[in-house]
């Protein structure tokens, strides 16, 4: 899958969660978007792995908290 | 139980009895509830001798009869990648970690400059703690804040102690001090966002340890994020293993 894809698809996952009205860029992280805390984190990677049909390794969870980290990783996923 | 682990324990506990947050005492673990959904909200002390298998899916019900608190910590030792679809089946997902971390004050500290010109003192106004739970909230806590009333009731036992760096009236970077016998411990470090990075973290830790040194304190601890570890191996704290933060899902 193309990172153009894996990124649109990402930031429509983020919209879900934090809402619409957030810029979501590939620098944006859990350090800048308000919002994106422990709970939210949870959510965001369960929202994740439904719309990837990916089960995302519990200790991988902690490193992904930037959307260019995410899309990176859905992209390494994907191509195996 | 190392000596951090220890002061955690004891940490929850006594913000528990002090602040009048309910505190559970299971025969496998402790966990401590703030109201409305507010800091502290955590399962602690778990009975490390229990296998994994038999703690989690125990932890996990009770936290489903008894709703939050859903955080879970514990050493990373006790749960690892083997016990990855066990947290799985019993919904939790890490969320946090911690390094835990010691320096003792025994021997010499050689502190980093700081450029950062600010008044250490200790919070007594109530609109100082109204000001520290801002920071708490924002840079640490987000979705279960510290309201000012628990801060000001820990404020008023011995053993809790906040200190900060003001510019002015305003609070740039506060921190709770917890002291048990000679051992204390650093609780919700914090500086406000516009002014991290600008020496005012090393400004309160120096001054903190300054203080804590010429009392009886003869050891701090401290559960450091990943962030701010850089900070507290420039004062000399060593890394005794992790703690890891399991959140449960619905």
């Amino acid at each position: 899958m193309a990172h153009e894809e894996i990124f649109s698809r990402v930031v429509k996952v983020f919209h879900q969660v934090f809402g619409a009205t957030h810029a979501i860029g590939y620098s944006t992280s859990s350090a800048d978007l308000a919002g994106w805390d422990s709970l939210n984190h949870v959510i965001l990677i369960q929202e994740l792995e439904k719309e990837f049909g990916l089960h995302f390794d519990l200790f991988d969870v902690l490193e992904l908290t930037s959307v260019e980290g995410i899309v990176n990783f859905i992209a390494s996923k994907t191509a195996r | 139980m190392n000596k951090i682990e220890k002061n955690l324990v004891d940490f929850y506990l006594a913000v528990a009895q002090t602040a009048g947050c309910l505190l559970y005492s299971e025969p496998s673990f402790r966990a401590v509830k703030g109201t409305d959904g507010g800091w502290p909200d955590l399962v602690f002390a778990p009975d490390y001798s229990l296998p994994p298998a038999q703690l989690l899916p125990l932890v996990s019900r009770w936290i489903g009869i008894h709703g939050a608190p859903r955080n879970l910590v514990i050493d990373s030792a006790y749960l690892n990648r083997n016990h990855l679809s066990l947290l799985r089946d019993n919904g939790f997902f890490p969320v946090d970690s911690w390094q835990m971390m010691q320096l003792s004050l025994r021997k010499t500290i050689v502190f980093p400059r700081s450029a950062a010109k600010g008044q250490f003192r200790e919070l007594e106004h109530p609109a100082d703690f109204e000001q520290f739970c801002g920071i708490a909230n924002r840079e640490l806590l987000g979705n279960m804040p510290v309201s000012p009333q628990v801060v000001q009731r820990l404020s008023t036992a011995e053993r809790f102690r906040f200190w900060g760096v003001f510019v002015g009236e305003e609070l740039i970077a506060a921190l709770l001090v917890f002291a048990v016998a000679d051992v204390a411990g650093l609780y919700l470090v914090a500086a406000r966002k516009e002014f991290q990075l600008r020496g005012f973290g090393s400004l309160l830790l120096q001054q903190t340890l300054k203080a804590l040194k010429s009392s009886a304190i003869r050891s701090v601890v401290l559960h450091a994020s990943r962030k701010a570890v850089p900070l507290y191996e420039k004062f000399g704290f060593a890394n005794f293993g992790n703690l890891y933060i399991y959140r449960k899902t619905e």
